[in-house]
């Protein structure tokens, strides 16, 4: 096959798209707000120019927030792979430190870093020890005081190097310094001082050292600060020598790898849910911008600001369709199924895209709904999420002055049954509903679906070969999830569609 | 004095306009290829100073590009800097094994940076 050296290059892993998926329309709207910032496309005002920045601090986090989430995901996965070597760590320290000084004068605190004497090389994999240095001095500034002081050194002990990290912060509550090197561990006066943070950082450095054959520990005082001690090997056999003593002090099992998955299940839920709260943020500001409200924009600024808002949205809908995901993986994906009206809910759902069906001139038609027509067995929310999830594609994918057509349809059971065999998609497995079923129906006049692709249509999108490569909006899990919310109700999908024609999907619901 | 000549192969042509809107004018060319063929052929027409290459393209992808251009005598010595989103350990080491002078993962710095990084290869 062609394909299959491909592949080979770049992984088709879910940390591979999830990163790529995430990161391509944040660094979209990083550099459009940059651009705005630079005043390029025109000047700012004082009040536009916080929105923008209060939008451009939002996606930094989400920068962190994404990259420590994968860094994590990936030392679950595979653990650390280190590639030491004799590292000078002196230059390594006052390049950060360096680094640091503007942001720690703004927060009006000093950091000091002593000189040492003596030699500072440690046999560590270079690449990854900066990312722990960086990480324990941004955050000893971030939870400084006001006049706060850090302090830095260095020295050789025995076998080790010791990077000694001291602040005056915050420092760790007693009851809580059990639990530091645990995941998403956060102070409760960190909480206080510092609302965004997952609480991974020293959970990934804590894994870093001890695979670099190191050590790393801390002394804290509430109120007084805290100090952190990083112990590196000085040469290859001490590093050897600590990582053994390390392995055998938790021995590998296939249990810890079964209790491993569902752990790295949860830590997506709750990571993917620390990223709604800076993506609503964005929004907001953008909002505040289009409105106009905080000054008029220039065209080229208002392109910019509508590029941006495109970002965000593909963002929250990527979030929120990972969300659902790790839930539905969890089983606690909740269909509270109670009789209901189908009316309101189309018509709510069709409502909201009226505006982009104007834009592209298409044609919505909707059913006729008469007091003859029964109710469903329905989660209301959820199924207006299936609706959504259908219109939303048939509008994506027709072209302008198409046509969108929602219809419904009673049937039996024994009807429905007689689908498999004569769709190719449709595979019924839900027929016993003794008053039978209603199915709708959403159908387009768009690109159709080819013959090869119409048998992974409804598989999870890191199972399909172009995920990485298209450019087209959307996660490829909306079907996916669509799919597991119709059989929650104990309803069946499918679709039939011709290339060039128009794609029509149908899901049964069972009749209240 | 000639303009530098600059070569992005990125098929996000948002991306690419914006690198292209912070470069100097007066002082830089530059081109932007959609895919790893087109970008092949137009660095070996435009010979320029520093190629900027994206890896998720259509098609071939910039790991195989790179590995291509690092064969053609011709462009072979043009400095290639890596800028996608792509950044687990494994994929910088191996971008960094082509040859391969930087690799930007393109979330984690600000366009000003980004900029920097490719002025510093040109010096």
């Amino acid at each position: 096959m062609v394909d299959s050296k491909k592949s080979e290059e770049i992984k088709n892993d879910f940390i591979t798209i999830a990163s790529h998926q995430l990161r391509t329309p944040i660094a979209g709207i990083r550099w459009s707000l940059d651009t705005l910032l630079s005043k390029k496309t025109g000047v700012i005002s004082e009040k536009q120019r916080e929105v923008i920045k209060s939008a451009y601090e939002s996606n930094n986090y989400l920068v962190k927030a994404v990259n420590d989430l994968l860094r994590a995901a990936r030392l679950e996965e595979k653990g650390v792979i280190l590639a030491p070597k004799l590292t000078d760590i002196g230059p390594i320290v006052k390049n950060i430190v360096k680094q640091n000084e503007i942001f720690a004068r703004a927060a009006n605190c000093r950091i000091n870093l002593k000189s040492s004497p003596g030699q500072t090389k440690a046999y560590v994999d270079p690449l990854q020890i900066k990312l722990v240095i960086e990480s324990l001095i941004d955050n000893a500034v971030r939870y400084i005081r006001e006049k706060g002081k850090i302090e830095i050194s260095l020295k050789t002990v025995k076998d080790f190097l010791i990077l000694t990290v001291k602040d005056n912060g915050i420092g760790i509550p007693l009851s809580e310094q059990p639990r530091v090197f645990s995941r998403f561990f956060r102070a409760s006066n960190a909480i206080k001082t510092q609302t965004e943070g997952l609480g991974l950082d020293l959970y990934i450095n804590k894994k870093i050292i001890d695979a670099s054959g190191g050590r790393f520990n801390f002394t804290s005082t509430q109120g007084r600060g805290t100090t952190f001690y990083v112990y590196l090997p000085l040469n290859s056999e001490v590093a050897t020598k600590n990582k053994n003593q390390e392995a055998n002090l938790s021995p590998e099992s296939e249990l810890a790898t079964a209790k491993t998955i569902k752990k790295e299940r949860e830590f997506v839920a709750i990571t993917v849910h620390e990223l709604k709260a800076p993506l609503g943020a964005t929004k907001w500001s953008l909002e505040m911008l289009k409105s106009g409200k905080t000054g008029q924009l220039s065209s080229d600024q208002l392109e910019l600001v509508d590029q941006i808002y495109r970002g965000n949205e593909r963002l929250l809908v990527l979030v929120r369709d990972l969300l659902d995901l790790s839930k539905l993986q969890e089983g606690e994906f909740d269909v509270a199924p109670k009789p209901l009206e189908l009316k309101t809910i189309i018509n709510d759902v069709a409502t909201a895209f009226k505006a982009e069906a104007k834009r592209k001139n298409l044609e919505i038609n909707l059913p006729v709904f008469n007091s003859q027509m029964p109710k469903v067995l329905g989660d209301q929310n959820r199924v207006a999420q299936v609706v959504t999830n259908l219109l939303s594609n048939a509008v994506k994918y027709t072209p302008e002055k198409g046509r969108v057509t929602i219809m419904i349809k009673k049937i039996s059971g024994s009807e429905l049954k007689n689908l498999t065999g004569k769709i190719s998609t449709a595979e019924i497995n839900y027929t016993e509903n003794k008053k039978g079923y209603l199915v709708i129906s959403v159908q387009d006049t768009g690109a159709g679906i080819s013959a090869e692709e119409q048998s992974k249509l409804f598989t999870r999108f890191f199972r399909g070969k172009n995920v990485l490569k298209s450019k087209t909006e959307g996660t490829g899990l909306g079907l996916y999830i669509t799919k597991t919310i119709v059989n929650l109700h104990q309803g069946d999908i499918w679709f039939v569609s011709q290339l060039g024609k128009g794609s029509t999907f149908s899901f049964s619901l069972p009749i209240a | 004095m000639p303009k530098t000549k600059i070569l992005i192969i990125e098929d996000d042509k948002f991306l690419s306009r914006l690198i292209k809107d912070s470069l100097d004018p007066e002082k830089f060319e530059v081109a932007v290829a959609l895919s790893a063929d087109e970008g092949i052929d137009q660095a070996i027409i435009d010979r320029p100073a520093l190629i900027v290459l994206d890896i998720l393209l259509p098609g071939k992808d910039g790991f195989t590009c790179l590995r291509e251009m690092k064969k053609n005598p011709k462009i072979k010595n043009i400095p290639v800097i890596i800028l996608s989103n792509l950044g687990q350990d494994e994929e910088i080491k191996k971008g960094r094994a082509l040859g391969a002078v930087d690799y930007i993962i393109k979330a984690n710095f600000s366009i000003d940076r980004v900029i920097k990084k490719i002025l510093r290869q040109l010096k």
